[in-house]
């Protein structure tokens, strides 16, 4: 069973390269200055939600605020998952963020009572690795507006689910980014750069059937035909591609082998290429190659205009 | 594999195009296919014919 390394920033009101210094919500709640994506406020009425800087969840511990993976429904385990926070909100024993794994409560490393409220009540100094916990802050700094802190954590074993949630209390907010990386099974892929915003009925239902990687560029499934049968069924009009990694082939749909990237064929290397549909419209095959270059890291660079 | 490009005249009376025939590995045997050409991809060279399942194929070339 080949595996794949999943690796993503989520941005809540602020990105990676952002400080979180200055991202704040206003005591009433009414606007949030905020950076880049939604910061996320604890509510009983939605806050800042009117003006589309904040999403507001309910307040309190254990509420989840995103899946970042499920393998569940088609048994594909995820392994060895590391993580980071860099937050930026009031905080006092509890985590703010903190990653679930197969649904259970908030990640017990992050939790008051165990090792690594050590951390917050200041029984270790920050920057002391806890090997027992698995766990590391780098720094904890107050500023104006709360406090700002970068979390490191790790867990070394197998899950199925890796949730995001909450632990803080009423008219609260969170911002900051959350890092993961971690490795899971596989194969086979579908290959089709989706709009998360503008098709997420679709993505959401991609998602279930198949398990899914954050990156957007492939969506992970156990059975290249039922893959194949579900694309059709979505997206009859677009162009995409699914992987067979048992068989090593690669399907083509309003595709044609001029389409494919070399990159794409140096990283899959199939045995063979499909074509199921031959392109109708060279523009939805070219658009196809455009997004799926513009998503991938490791475009080479281009020849100079002479 | 498809038998087309014999070589043989068809019905109409004319000659068709001879097709070079290739070796490839399929299924753990070694299969003939009639080739309708080569394409090279990334670092591989793959030959193209029509499958038995009535698909374009391209498979990769043991050249």
């Amino acid at each position: 069973m080949p595996f794949s390394t999943i690796q993503a920033h989520l941005a809540y009101g602020a990105d990676w390269r952002d400080p979180v210094t200055n991202k704040y919500c206003t005591s009433d709640l009414s606007n949030c200055i905020v950076g880049a994506g939604r910061a996320i406020v604890t509510a009983t009425s939605p806050g800042c939600e009117s003006n589309g800087t904040c999403s507001a969840v309910s307040p309190y511990c254990n509420t989840e605020i995103a899946v970042y993976y499920d393998g569940t429904g088609v048994n594909k385990s995820g392994f060895n998952i590391r993580w980071w926070y860099h937050i930026g909100a009031s905080f006092y024993k509890y985590p703010l963020f903190a990653l679930s794994l197969d649904g259970g409560r908030v990640d017990t490393f992050l939790t008051h009572g165990t090792p690594a409220s050590a951390y917050v009540l200041r029984l270790v100094d920050i920057n002391t690795y806890l090997p027992l916990s698995s766990l590391w802050f780098p720094y904890i700094k107050q500023y104006q507006y709360g406090t700002e802190y970068l979390a490191v954590a790790e867990y070394t074993g197998g899950f199925r689910k890796v949730s995001l949630y909450h632990c803080v209390d009423i008219n609260q907010w969170i911002i900051g980014v959350v890092g993961y990386l971690f490795t899971a099974e596989s194969s086979p892929s579908a290959i089709i750069p989706l709009d998360y915003y503008n098709e997420y009925v679709k993505y959401q239902e991609l998602r279930q059937a198949f398990a899914y990687s954050y990156s957007g560029l492939d969506q992970h499934g156990w059975n290249a035909d039922d893959m194949i049968r579900v694309l059709r069924e979505l997206f009859p009009n677009r162009a995409w591609a699914v992987f067979d990694d048992r068989q090593n082939i690669l399907y083509l749909y309003n595709l044609s082998p001029d389409y494919v990237p070399d990159w794409l064929i140096d990283k899959l290397a199939p045995t063979a290429m499909k074509v199921l549909k031959a392109p109708a419209d060279a523009a939805v095959a070219k658009a196809w190659l455009d997004l799926l270059n513009e998503r991938n890291a490791q475009i080479p660079p281009q020849a100079e205009l002479p | 594999m498809s038998g087309k490009g014999t070589g043989k005249p068809d019905a109409s009376g004319k000659q068709s195009p001879v097709k070079k025939k290739v070796k490839i590995r399929k299924d753990k045997k070694w299969v003939e296919v009639d080739v309708d050409g080569e394409v090279k991809k990334g670092r591989f060279k793959y030959v193209k014919f029509v499958d038995d399942d009535g698909l374009d194929t391209y498979w990769i070339s043991p050249e």
